[in-house]
């Protein structure tokens, strides 16, 4: 476990986690785990293995060797289906939302409400108005017009309302992969401020990027991952953004946090 | 695992050559190799009569014979199909020609390697001229003068009636067939020489659609009182238009081409003065026969045989329906 | 303008003088429905109908002018009142009038073609009336965010079929324009019967299209299907071992026929979903796959006639019904209704009883109250009564109207009861969406519309006695002013039920906070009051027959009821000339017309899949897979099983659609179908629907089957080479699909 700070049972915990695939070994024996109500940055160069570790996670992947905790239970993710069973819910930066569909009918996809018509289910779509604009704003978004298209919205406020469904859904685990790459920067600091909202309703979260400046302020920790082997785990109050930058860069521990490190390991 | 994927190809390889080795004794031996390439196939009960007669000529004749057709209609394809025939180095073909373009190429190698090649059922439009093709002679019915005798039995039985025939209609299902184009071509001679009009309309072989096109058709052209037309299909379709519209015999003189349980029903119901029959099943089984006589002893008729047109009307038509049955009409 | 609704003097003058020509275009309105019902305009064709009777073209218009009037003069009222709403109703009242005014003066100059004189008066009172209403809609619209005809474009482009919708306009106009038979009966008819079943089929693709695939393999489905029922009830199918059966009686092998559609649906969907090859190549391998079995396994490349296998003497196959069933079903109505009734009246009584006491007590407003309540008694009753004679007046024609079948006459008054009670409480279900409770902001709760309705009945019951009154079928011509005045009650009713609605909902949304813009008119107009008209005439007239129905039964326990399966699946609608030249409404429909089962059919399935896709979780997802596979997999929804369950459903729908085709012409041959889903997805792509998936819509389809259907009637009867059809739908279809796309752009 290394330099944990909390004691209780992390909410994820991946332990020796491989992943290969034919004879490209992208994982080799990552641990990674996750706190409850942390938000962690997971940080690597492209192609570094982040991808490939999140969906092992999801239920994309199945790792090759390896076992995944969640709440210090021994789970078998093997589906999508299992992931979302428990609570993770993962905001990809092009799937999250139908952009053809309204705003309303996206936040409640597959789990929309009905009202009896006879002997038949019918959607009631003003309740999917009505609560999904309730729902958003209490965690800070204001629409317009629940009804209005997503595919007529900007990036940032895709990505608001698919966070905002997350947190309504009562998710455990927030996954974000890459979500301000393609957004302003008003529109970055919205996301990142739902994801404080986030956190601060219980939720953990994973904030994936390349862009340490950008989550540098709002993460509590960061692994960083380089080579598909984990080059640490590092508390913000630990690292400056220029330490981790470099760590991305070069997969080298700067020497500085090495003796911290094993200053540790000797107490 | 290794070693069996080294073997895979191995047994491919000699499957393939043993398949080849049987094909080519079977071919190498006494008996005759025959093949009918057409434009229309077991999709068409017309076909499956010529088809049964064909079969019957190979079995007295111990031949081998295959039929080489799309089993939709389709002249575009017999290209192909002549390739395959002539892959199969056969002792003879027959063809039909609905479009001689299509299969010009492939006849022409034929007549280099020495196969005789006879027309069936659709005869070559182009012959007598220098762009014939070199086939040896045709075996069918002529559809000119089946066409003739619809047009000449309409006007004589409207004459009878004391009923003038103000317009006429002859709806095609499969446009830019030489065959059915020649079936109207022998009406419309009929109708220039009477002063009458004769209009074309553009039906398929769907019967339900083709009703549609019909009603809308006799909703426009209201006098239009004589109808021809060219198959077992387009006669239901005519069928089916006039239960819907509720209309009585002998309102439309019409007549038809080809057989079907059905159009012997409207000829006894009256809804149809006459059938055109070509007698598919000699098609099958006359071109078989010269086929074999021509290879064997270069035998050939002074000209093309005539299969039709045999008229299938009020006074025949229990009789037809026998031979139906039996598969020969 | 502002200020007159302000109260301000300054204003008046203008107020007053809008207030003025509203009321005068109102009492107009209203002489002409006046003037069409006394017969001094006479509208279509009049040559076999006698001056008493009131023929379709005039009931349109006489209806249309009746409403419009009512409308214009409740806009003055409203401007008188200084009532802020009548604003939108005026910019409304004289949008519709112009256009009017246009098209009345058109038809005045059109009609020359065919009548010898020009109807001069005609031409003048058109445009002046849309010279007039042009410059009143100019200035009303001044300074309105929304203009009407801005807020018809916003609807148009919002909608996926608003290039079908334009086409249709175009190619009915042009067609019309063209030939005078096009708008025949008979033309309409052929249109309509000869495209309904590849509607059906359309249905189908346009689900699974809207999911983002495809299927080519329909034509050869419908053709395996239609192979598969006539065999199975001809000759049976040799099999192997328990696979093989004797010949069936109809259900059996059209049900056995039907899984095998979806058998080879399911096939096409766990091709898709296992393989991962595009729909486009798994289904055009199955188009030939399917086919083949049509040529070769299924006897044997014959045509398949039922004539063959029964000849004659023998009938078509028939369904036989117990007319102990049909009367246990309509008892059960029956007490369904009696105890909803029953539990309604101590709600009801109540609110009498409330009313009463506020008015003794003399509170302002209670009179008003009471006086709302009778209102709405008289006018659903009405309502009640209009279906129960519509049913009635179908019922007495049943003996001529052959829909398999033969029904006798049955008492009349029994019937009525009946036949009321029935309908009353459809039209009380329909005006008041709440089942047990009134919720705030809705009339009333469908117990108590009942209990209304039948209180009604009795009422009304007695009125007819005491004044001697004519509803009657013998002679429906005296009962036109009785009926004349029920139904414009029940419109106004209806009218006013739904505004009240409307203008509670946009209370709430005032509340909340929201600019009142956000719900147009029009589109809650389009899901509340069309869809309640339309249900309750729909469901009165079923319910109503089946009251009807009942009645005659109890007459005839013994024999069972016969129905023609044939006559069910598609059969022709047959009308005698007798009916034809009486009865109120003259729908002159010749014996030529073929106007088939399968109309009914598809408007049924049509409604069905529009509920099924935009109303429920299953057509929710639908949307989602096509829009966006990931983001439907991420929310949990099985992508795959979506898709096989609509190649499931495309390929059943496709199978009813071979069914009914045997029902047309029971006789198929192993080429049946071929090429339909060239035909199908033209109509879909036509309709609005993305082939590329997540957008769509049924009604959109329903266009394109239409525009299709017009084209390919519409070319013959215009004389042109029909050869062309192909080309012109392939024209049509870019065309479509392009001013789709141009609708689409220009709206964001």
């Amino acid at each position: 476990m290394g330099n944990r700070r909390s004691n209780d049972t992390p909410l994820v915990d991946m332990r020796g986690i491989f992943k290969f695939f034919g004879r490209v070994q992208a994982i080799r024996g990552i641990d990674f785990h996750v706190d409850r109500q942390e938000i962690v940055g997971l940080l690597g160069d492209n192609g570094a293995g982040k991808s490939t570790l999140i969906k092992t996670l999801t239920g994309f992947h199945t790792p090759t060797r390896g076992q995944i905790y969640f709440e210090g239970r021994p789970v078998n993710i093997d589906s999508p289906f299992v992931a979302r069973e428990l609570g993770i819910e993962t905001v990809y930066q092009d799937l999250a939302l139908v952009p053809l569909m309204s705003i309303a009918r996206n936040f409640w996809l597959g789990q929309e409400p009905t009202k009896r018509f006879g002997p038949f289910r019918l959607l009631d779509d003003e309740k999917m108005g009505e609560e999904a604009r309730k729902a958003l704003a209490d965690v800070g978004i204001t629409i317009r017009n629940p009804h209005e298209e997503v595919g007529t919205m900007s990036g940032g406020e895709r990505q608001s309302i698919a966070i905002g469904r997350a947190v309504y859904f009562g998710k455990k685990l927030l996954i974000l992969d890459e979500p301000t790459s393609a957004l302003s920067v008003g529109e970055t600091r919205k996301v990142l401020e739902y994801t404080r909202t986030a956190k601060a309703r219980g939720m953990s979260v994973i904030f994936i990027t390349h862009n340490i400046g950008q989550i540098h302020q709002i993460a509590d920790r960061f692994t960083v991952i380089s080579h598909g082997t984990k080059v640490g785990d590092f508390y913000k109050d630990e690292v400056d953004e220029e330490e981790v930058a470099s760590m991305v860069m070069t997969g080298e521990v700067p020497e500085r946090l090495r003796i911290i490190r094993e200053e540790e390991m000797m107490v | 695992m290794r070693r069996a994927r080294r073997i895979a190809p191995v047994i491919l390889l000699v499957v393939g050559l043993l398949i080849a080795t049987v094909g080519a004794s079977s071919a190498q031996d006494d008996t005759d190799v025959f093949r009918m390439v057409s434009h229309g196939g077991v999709g068409n009960p017309f076909w499956i009569v010529v088809i049964k007669g064909m079969e019957d000529a190979c079995t007295i004749l111990d031949a081998d014979c295959a039929w080489l057709a799309d089993p939709v209609d389709n002249v575009d394809d017999m290209a192909g199909y002549w390739d395959d025939a002539l892959a199969a180095n056969p002792d003879g073909i027959g063809t039909t020609v609905p479009n001689p373009e299509v299969i010009r190429d492939a006849v022409g190698r034929a007549a280099e390697a020495g196969i005789p090649v006879i027309a069936f059922n659709t005869a070559d439009p182009n012959a007598g001229t220098d762009q014939s093709l070199p086939i040896l002679f045709y075996i069918g019915a002529n559809e000119f003068l089946g066409g003739r005798s619809n047009g000449t039995r309409v006007l004589a039985e409207a004459a009878a009636d004391g009923v003038t025939i103000n317009r006429g209609v002859c709806p095609i299902q499969e446009v830019g067939h030489s065959g059915l184009e020649a079936r109207c071509a022998g009406v419309r001679s009929v109708f220039e020489e009477a002063g009458i009009p004769l209009d074309g309309l553009t039906i398929s072989n769907d019967v339900t659609e083709s009703a549609g096109v019909l009603a809308d058709y006799f909703t426009a052209n209201a006098d239009t009182n004589a109808a021809f037309f060219l198959g077992p299909n387009p006669s239901s379709a005519f069928n089916l238009y006039l239960q819907e519209a509720g209309r009585s015999p002998r309102e439309v003189y019409a007549t038809t081409h080809d057989t079907s349980s059905e159009i012997y029903q409207m000829i006894k119901d009256g809804y149809l003065l006459q059938a055109i029959d070509q007698q598919p099943y000699l098609q099958g089984f006359e071109t078989i026969m010269w086929l074999y006589l021509n290879s064997r002893y270069a035998l050939a008729p002074g000209g093309d045989i005539l299969t039709g047109p045999g008229v299938i009307d009020g006074s025949n038509v229990d009789a037809i329906i026998e031979l139906t049955a039996a598969g020969y009409r | 303008m502002q200020a007159y609704f302000e109260n301000r003097d300054s204003n008046a003058q203008s107020g007053q003088l809008y207030t003025l020509m509203m009321g005068v275009l109102g009492l107009a309105y209203l002489a002409v429905t006046i003037m069409i019902f006394t017969g001094w305009i006479a509208l279509g064709d009049r040559a076999n109908i006698s001056r008493r009777d009131i023929n379709f073209n005039e009931w349109a218009v006489a209806i249309g002018a009746g409403l419009l009037g009512i409308g214009a003069l409740r806009t003055a009222w409203g401007l008188a009142q200084r009532e802020k709403a009548s604003w939108a109703w005026l910019q409304w009242m004289a949008f519709v009038s112009l256009l009017v005014g246009f098209a009345v003066a058109m038809s005045a100059i059109l009609g020359t073609t065919q009548s010898d004189t020009l109807n001069l008066e005609r031409v003048i009172i058109g445009f002046a009336g849309f010279g007039i209403s042009a410059i009143v809609y100019r200035f009303a619209v001044q300074g309105s965010s929304y203009t009407p005809d801005q807020r018809l474009r916003i609807q148009l482009a919002e909608s996926p079929s608003a290039g079908a919708i334009i086409g249709l306009v175009v190619i009915l106009m042009g067609f019309s324009m063209a030939s005078d038979l096009f708008l025949e009966t008979t033309s309409i008819a052929s249109i309509l019967s000869n495209n309904a079943t590849k509607g059906i089929i359309a249905i189908g693709i346009t689900t699974l299209m809207i999911s983002g695939e495809f299927d080519l393999s329909v034509g050869s489905v419908l053709g395996v299907t239609s192979m598969a029922y006539m065999i199975f009830m001809g000759e049976g199918f040799q099999g192997i071992g328990p696979l093989s059966f004797e010949q069936q009686p109809t259900v059996i092998a059209a049900i056995l026929a039907l899984i095998c559609a979806c058998i080879m649906g399911l096939i096409n969907g766990i091709l898709l979903v296992s393989t991962k090859i595009p729909s486009f190549i798994v289904t055009l391998g199955t188009l030939f796959a399917y086919r083949a079995i049509a040529l070769v396994f299924i006897g044997g490349g014959r045509i398949l006639r039922y004539r063959d296998y029964f000849p004659p003497p023998a009938e078509f196959p028939q369904v036989q019904i117990s007319r102990w069933a049909i009367a246990a079903l309509a008892i059960t109505g029956a007490v369904f209704i009696l105890v909803t009734a029953a539990q309604a009246i101590p709600q009801y009584w109540r609110r009498i009883k409330k009313s009463w006491a506020s008015i003794k007590d003399r509170e302002i407003g209670s009179v008003l109250a009471l006086g709302v309540t009778i209102w709405s008694i008289m006018s659903v009753a009405a309502l009640a009564i209009v279906f129960a004679w519509l049913s009635l007046v179908a019922y007495y024609h049943l003996d001529r109207v052959h829909l398999g079948a033969t029904l006798g006459k049955g008492d009349f008054w029994l019937a009525v009861v009946l036949g009321l009670a029935g309908a009353a409480v459809i039209a009380g279900i329909n005006l008041f969406p709440t089942w047990r409770k009134t919720k705030p902001g809705e009339a009333y709760s469908i117990p108590t519309g009942v209990t209304i309705a039948i209180l009604w009945i009795v009422v009304f019951s007695l009125i007819i006695k005491v004044y001697n009154l004519k509803l009657s079928l013998s002679s429906p011509d005296e009962s036109l002013p009785i009926l004349v005045i029920i139904t414009s009650l029940a419109f106004v009713h209806l009218a006013l039920a739904t505004f009240r609605q409307y203008r509670l909902a946009r209370q709430q949304v005032v509340a909340a906070g929201e600019k009142v813009d956000s719900i147009p008119m029009s589109a809650y107009l389009r899901e509340r009051g069309l869809l309640n008209i339309g249900i309750s005439v729909i469901l009165g007239l079923l319910i109503a027959f089946l009251f009807a129905t009942a009645y005659d039964l109890f007459g005839n326990v013994d024999s069972p009821l016969r129905i023609g399966f044939f006559d069910v699946a598609n059969g022709q609608w047959r009308f005698t000339g007798e009916q034809v030249t009486r009865g109120l409404i003259h729908l002159n429909i010749p014996d030529q017309a073929n106007l088939r089962n399968a109309i009914a059919w598809w408007v049924i399935l049509a409604a069905v899949f529009q509920v099924i896709l935009f109303r429920t979780r299953y057509g929710n997802s639908v949307f989602a897979v096509g829009g966006n596979r990931g983001a439907a997999r991420a929310q949990g929804i099985n992508v795959n099983r979506v898709k096989v369950q609509n190649f499931v459903l495309c390929s059943f729908l496709t199978g009813l659609a071979g069914i009914m085709e045997v029902a047309r012409n029971p006789g198929v041959d192993p080429l049946k179908g071929d090429a339909w889903e060239l035909d199908v997805i033209a109509m879909t792509v036509i309709g609005g629907t993305l082939l590329t998936g997540g957008y769509g819509s049924i009604i959109g389809t329903m266009l394109g089957v239409l525009i299709f259907g017009m084209l390919s009637t519409g070319l013959v009867l215009v004389g042109m080479d029909s050869r062309m059809f192909q080309g012109v739908i392939g024209v049509i279809m870019i065309i479509a699909v392009v001013l789709n796309n141009t609708v689409k752009r220009s709206r964001n």
